[in-house]
């Protein structure tokens, strides 16, 4: 393949110079408003929505841009689409002929992978805002639908983006607020679960409506030109927060190490890099050095990886913050056009967010090679998704459900991992399994922390957990599970963590070993076996304290055979 | 004396608080306090304490309930005892895996909150039940064997029982307690079904190990009270505050005490409801401002939102835990008087959640204090008056005042005055967006609420949150101070069923619908009869929770309790709809379904009936006290009226500024505000006419 010239992004817009007469208390004031506008949002979004995979797994993100899509305010959901709206509501307004086309009322959808850095079941609904007539910016949500009539309600094996969905190219589902039924029908005929899809879509028009009055409200409370002293100085404060932090990192240029499994159509590893070069108050994560753009779904287009980039900063770097514009700034990301962090169409994108997600646990490597002390070791290293569907016995009903599940984190100074979802997707949460039995055929016969399974060290990794399901009816599965041939690291000394496996059991007790595989058969009476990953460990393992050790094989998370291997100090 | 007075007594971490009500010959609300020191282990000693300072004998006490901090205390300090869990095979680790999520979304050190119970006195028995309660796998009572033998060799004192599915059909977990009942007598057995019909594994697990964990302490406690009581001549009934705005009997709540865990708040807000039934005003934000925390709740149509989601210390770094037990709905969020407020690294200014507590408290108490707080800059802005601070039991140190303000001033490079104005509009903001999130984060328009403030700084701050958040009115109870009291002794005997239940919409669904209300229905007038309430005295009050299909929330739709036929399921689907889009704003044509039930089972136990205030026709000017320069933060600086709030009467009426200065509570009275006092003493402020 042509070798292409690297391309440096901005992560965010550059600051206009200081604002002199703002007011610091209004900037505050006018900060938690448009939170607390973002977080009306999304609460309308989750209390509306149909499908378990918004209201419970939140695969959504929302927020509010300025008309020069600035970043104003975002609610906790799911960070890795959180840092993609920009370039959503962008390529949405493009599409419909530019501002100029804009009104009041309109909502726009649009799903092209290589505009929103997503598959195409993460669909944007972009919604502008006016006040007194004039554009003021805009309100998004970018959520995943559960169907829009890929080849298979989830693939790990496209080999081209066309096969992976519909795609809606930027069109208006509701213009001056009158819903085209025409693009509706469509949408409805183009998914397995049409009943889910209305109720979501619904769901997500009322969000971005509900996101737009609180915004508009906050605008006009304060009036346009306090409003943008008061954002301006907002993003230089965001700027000053992550600059201050990469100011005590030493410059250097600092190399962290990923690998996928494979990529969903050829079987062997694949090895990338991500180098962060830090120079004073600036931090560039340069991508350019990526393998070439796979023949299978393992691509991650720009939009997504510089959403990475935004994630694995803000969070390391942000000061627990809500980030908005300015917490961006500071950040360059490099790529090269045709590898796996910036494909060409029509590469394949369905698990875009596989590398994405484990990109922010690379750059956390690489910052580790500068300040061990800043960054927990290695979790599970994936979202460990299973995604299930079929056809209900009893009525005839085609049904879906999917969910990550929680893996071990890693541990870091001065504490020992847990057991939660990765951290790509904080802010989701774990379906009951009182809720999940009633909703699908199959009963949870086992959820429990695996033993041996945390990595060990001064602090040890969290503990990945074992899943049986056993399932009641005939199903289809598709499990998207990486980081099952390359165990989760440690740092400083401490040790690796179980990695994580997943595998069909049929009623005859064959075993299908196939963590990333398309529509696998799991019959009645089979059984779907989820082994998530352990963290990895921080710190000599002698280290650890005798009685941490005599606490961890009496909470029976080790059993005694490892604590003797790994730390004989509390035997002597 | 005859046993007349009603008496609300209320056990918190360092005081315990008494207040009394009776109504005078002249029918004029008569309300004493007292405070002693809280007198823990043995809380009744505080209890009698206190009423012996007041000079109220337990004989003279014709209704007495009863408020208390025991319960969240001992769950926040962890002082219960040790506790067993006893749940399904497989899932012992519920508790530990919890929902998987990261409340602190940006802390890569994210430290979960530890089980109350330790991982290995969390043991599994076999067995399963199916969603629909029916037995999948056959219960096999031999195993606890094992069970017991392990919990004893480690000293459990008290044991939790949670089964999968056991809300759908508890008969499992019933065979385990009573089994556990029998064969480890010496240790208290609760059950999660006891507590809630809800599903939820997690949720109802931690539940009921947090119950098991206070409960022999909460137990010894309520029994204590009640002899020390009866020993002193009360021949009535001991009512005991819960979290979902009624009392309940004392037997009931050391059965169960979870439901206490939230009583605090509680009684404030059912107060709310109760004035503003009163006083015709049936849709409140009710705003509690103390000394370090503000709390709101809102009240839709003269009724408090009650909720089974409550969580025990939930914060923006850490998940805390959940009790899935009956609590109003209410957002808590550290900004109170003694919020302290301070500089970040980045030149911001926040205010709390740290407080400067009772001691050293504010720098203005002169006890060593040196970091500003809200009081302290409402003394600077002249909005407290220095002489009259705490009604005149405290003299203000207003050189600590300054110099805690200058610091902060400096530190955000502006000037004294600036930074105490800084310091209301941060605290005003922060309280805003807690009452957003009761209101607008729940479909509610706050334009539509009138705002009832009480608690030591409701009064100070409510007009301009009310401003800004377009409430056209602002009421202040007549004694804001103790107003949480008086929503106690107003309280009814109460109890909250919610039970889930799914059902479809198809032709069954009356006579389902039907079965479940009949058998809570019946539930609950059992339980009642058992506390001599008859059928007749109580109200039930039935709400179905729907959902359009595979939805995860739903509506509280209300329905007669009584026969269901096809028709009402016509009806109650069309209600349904339209609640929905009125919500929402559209519908959709998707099947509903019925996910549970939530039934509100009341009795009158007593009300204090409240009579209008005598109005001798003293003239306005008699009630004002002088003038002086009141800094409004977002409104100016004025020339205000100051009022005595004891020599106003019922329809005086004069326009801000002002200030009214009540011995409990100051009233901050912006420029514009029409002020009226009306029949039964409670201040009423009508905003700016213009700008609502």
């Amino acid at each position: 393949m042509l070798k292409h010239d690297i391309v440096v992004h901005k992560a965010g817009k550059a600051s206009a110079g200081p604002v002199a007469d703002a007011d610091p208390i209004t900037t505050e004031v006018v900060r938690h408003a448009l939170n607390s506008a973002a977080n009306q949002m999304k609460r309308a979004l989750v209390r509306t929505a149909f499908s378990p995979v918004i209201y419970e797994v939140l695969d959504f993100a929302v927020a509010i841009y300025d008309r020069d899509l600035r970043l104003l305010a975002q609610a906790p959901s799911l960070p890795m689409f959180m840092g993609t709206l920009n370039f959503c509501v962008d390529e949405a307004v493009k599409a419909v002929g530019g501002v100029d086309n804009l009104h009041d009322g309109d909502i726009i959808i649009y799903n092209w992978p290589y505009g929103t850095g997503s598959h195409p079941q993460d669909l944007a609904v972009v919604m502008p805002a006016f006040s007194k007539g004039e554009l003021i910016g805009y309100s998004c949500i970018k959520g995943h639908w559960l169907d829009i009539a890929g080849k298979d309600p989830y693939c790990t094996d496209t080999v081209d983006v066309y096969q992976e969905g519909t795609i809606y190219p930027g069109v208006k589902i509701v213009s001056r607020g009158v819903m085209n039924d025409e693009i509706y029908r469509i949408i409805l005929a183009n998914s397995r679960v049409p009943k889910m899809i209305a109720g979501d879509l619904n769901a997500e028009i009322v969000g971005v409506r509900t996101g737009n009055a609180a915004f508009i409200e906050v605008v006009e409370r304060f009036g346009l030109e306090e409003f943008t002293k008061a954002v301006e100085q907002m993003f230089d404060h965001g700027e000053r927060v992550v600059r201050s932090y990469f100011e005590k990192i030493p410059d250097g240029r600092y190399v962290g190490q990923g690998m996928m499994d494979d990529n969903g159509i050829e079987g062997k590893l694949i090895p990338f890099e991500v180098v962060v070069e830090v120079s004073g108050g600036n931090v560039r994560l340069d991508f350019s050095n990526s393998p070439d753009q796979q023949v299978g779904p393992v691509n991650c287009p720009v939009p997504s990886t510089i959403s990475t980039s935004r994630v694995a900063i803000s969070m390391l770097a942000g000061m627990g913050e809500a980030p908005n514009e300015g917490h961006f700034r500071a950040i360059e990301v490099v790529t090269r056009p045709g590898t796996m962090f910036h494909p060409l169409p029509p590469a394949p994108c369905f698990l875009y967010g596989w590398p994405a997600l484990q990109a922010i646990e690379v750059v956390y490597n690489a910052i580790s090679k500068a300040v061990p002390t800043a960054v927990p070791a290695m979790s599970g290293g994936c979202i460990a998704s299973l995604v299930h569907w079929g056809t209900r016995e009893a009525t005839g009903e085609p049904w879906a459900d999917g969910a990550p599940h929680p893996v071990g984190q890693g541990a870091w100074k001065g504490g020992d991992g847990g057991t939660m979802l990765h951290i790509a997707e904080s802010a989701t949460r774990f379906s009951p399994v009182e809720v999940w039995e009633s909703r699908n055929p199959w009963v949870v016969e086992k959820m429990e922390l695996a033993t041996d399974s945390c990595g060990p060290g001064e602090y040890r990794g969290g503990p990945g957990v074992d899943f049986h399901f056993r399932m009641l009816e005939d199903t289809y599965v598709t499990t998207a599970v990486e980081r099952t041939k390359t165990p989760p690291w440690g740092l400083e000394g401490g040790g690796t963590g179980r990695p994580n496996g997943a595998a069909v059991i049929t009623p005859t007790g064959e075993v299908i070993d196939k963590p990333k595989a398309t529509r696998l058969s799991a019959q009645k009476g089979g059984l779907i076996r989820l082994n998530t990953g352990g963290g990895g460990g921080y710190g000599d393992p002698k280290l650890r304290s005798v009685e941490a050790v005599q606490k961890d094989l009496k909470a029976g998370y080790i059993t005694e055979a490892f604590a003797r291997a790994h730390y004989p100090q509390a035997f002597e | 004396m005859a046993a007349s007075l009603r008496v609300a007594t209320d056990v918190g971490g360092t005081f315990t608080d008494l207040v009394t009500f009776s109504i005078d010959a002249d029918g004029r609300q008569v309300i004493r306090t007292a405070k002693a020191d809280t007198t823990p282990p043995n809380f009744e000693r505080g209890v009698l304490d206190v009423m012996a300072k007041a000079g109220v004998a337990p004989s003279d006490v014709a209704f007495f309930a009863h408020g208390t901090t025991v319960v969240i205390n001992a769950l926040t300090e962890r002082r219960g005892v040790k506790t067993g869990l006893v749940t399904t095979r497989g899932f012992r680790d519920i508790l530990e895996i919890a929902r998987g999520n990261r409340p602190d979304f940006f802390n890569l050190a994210y430290d979960k909150p530890e089980p109350f119970v330790p991982r290995h006195l969390r043991l599994e028995i076999g067995g399963r039940m199916t969603y629909r309660g029916q037995e999948s796998e056959a219960l096999d009572l031999s195993e606890l064997d094992a069970i017991i033998a392990g919990f004893r060799a480690h000293g459990v004192e008290a044991i939790a029982v949670c089964l999968l599915h056991a809300y759908a059909n508890p008969a499992h977990e019933q065979a385990v307690a009573e089994q556990l009942r029998v064969l480890m007598p010496e240790a208290s057995v609760v059950a999660s079904h006891q507590i809630t019909r809800e599903w939820r594994e997690y949720e109802r697990t931690n539940t009921t190990v947090l119950s098991a964990y206070v409960q022999p302490i909460a137990e010894a406690y309520l029994n204590g009270l009640k002899d020390a009581m009866v020993a002193g001549g009360f021949a009535g009934q001991l009512y005991v505050m819960q979290s979902n705005c009624g009392v309940d009997s004392l037997e009931a709540t050391s059965r169960i005490p979870i439901t206490m865990v939230e009583s605090g708040p509680a009684s404030g807000f059912w107060g709310a409801a109760e004035l503003g039934r009163l006083i015709g005003e049936p849709n409140v934000l009710a705003l509690d401002i103390g000394g370090t925390t503000a709390k709101c709740s809102l009240i839709e149509n003269a009724q408090v939102r009650i909720k089974t989601d409550y969580w025990i210390e939930r914060s923006r770094e850490t998940s805390g835990y959940p009790v899935m037990v009956p609590v109003v709905d209410l957002v808590e969020i550290g900004n109170g008087g003694g919020s302290i407020a301070w500089v970040d690294e980045y030149t911001r200014l926040h205010v709390g959640p740290r407080s400067a507590g009772a001691m050293p408290g504010p720098a203005s108490y002169g006890r060593g204090g040196t970091k500003a707080t809200t009081t302290d800059a409402n003394l600077a802005l002249g909005r407290i008056d220095p002489n009259y601070f705490c009604g005149g039991t405290i003299t203000a140190d207003m050189t600590a005042v300054n110099t805690s303000l200058d610091e902060l001033a400096q530190k955000l490079g502006v000037d004294r005055i600036e930074a105490a104005r800084g310091i209301v509009r941060i605290a005003n903001n922060n309280m805003v967006n807690a009452l957003k999130l009761v209101s607008l984060n729940r479909g509610y328009d706050p334009r539509d609420f009138t705002l009832v403030a009480f608690g030591g700084g409701g009064a100070m701050h409510a007009v301009a949150l009310a401003t800004e958040l377009g409430c056209p009115k602002v009421v202040i109870p007549r004694g804001a101070s103790v107003f949480s009291a008086w929503g106690m002794v107003m309280s009814d005997l109460r109890r909250d069923y919610f039970v889930t239940r799914l059902i479809g919409g198809g032709e069954t669904a009356p006579a389902e619908i039907s079965a479940l209300v009949a058998e809570v229905a019946a539930n609950a007038r059992q339980q009642f009869a058992a506390e001599n309430v008859s059928a007749d005295q109580l109200k039930l009050v039935a709400l179905l929770k729907c959902r359009y299909q595979n939805q995860e929330h739903s509506v509280e739709v209300d329905v007669t309790v009584g026969s269901f036929d096809a028709a009402a399921h016509a009806a109650l689907t069309a209600k349904f709809h339209d609640m929905y889009e009125r919500e929402y704003t559209y519908r959709l044509d998707a099947p509903v379904e019925v996910v549970g039930l939530h039934m509100v089972a009341s009795a009158e136990v007593g009300k204090l009936e409240l009579g209008k205030l005598p109005v001798t026709g003293a003239l306005l000017a008699s009630a004002v006290k002088g003038r002086r320069q009141v800094d409004y933060a977002t409104d100016g600086v004025h020339d205000a009226t100051i009022y005595d709030s004891e020599k106003l009467e019922p329809g005086m009426s004069f326009t801000g500024p002002a200030i009214i200065e009540d011995p409990g509570t100051t009233i901050v009275i912006h420029p514009g505000n029409a002020v009226a006092i009306d029949p039964y003493g409670n201040t009423i402020i009508t905003l700016r006419a213009g700008e609502n």
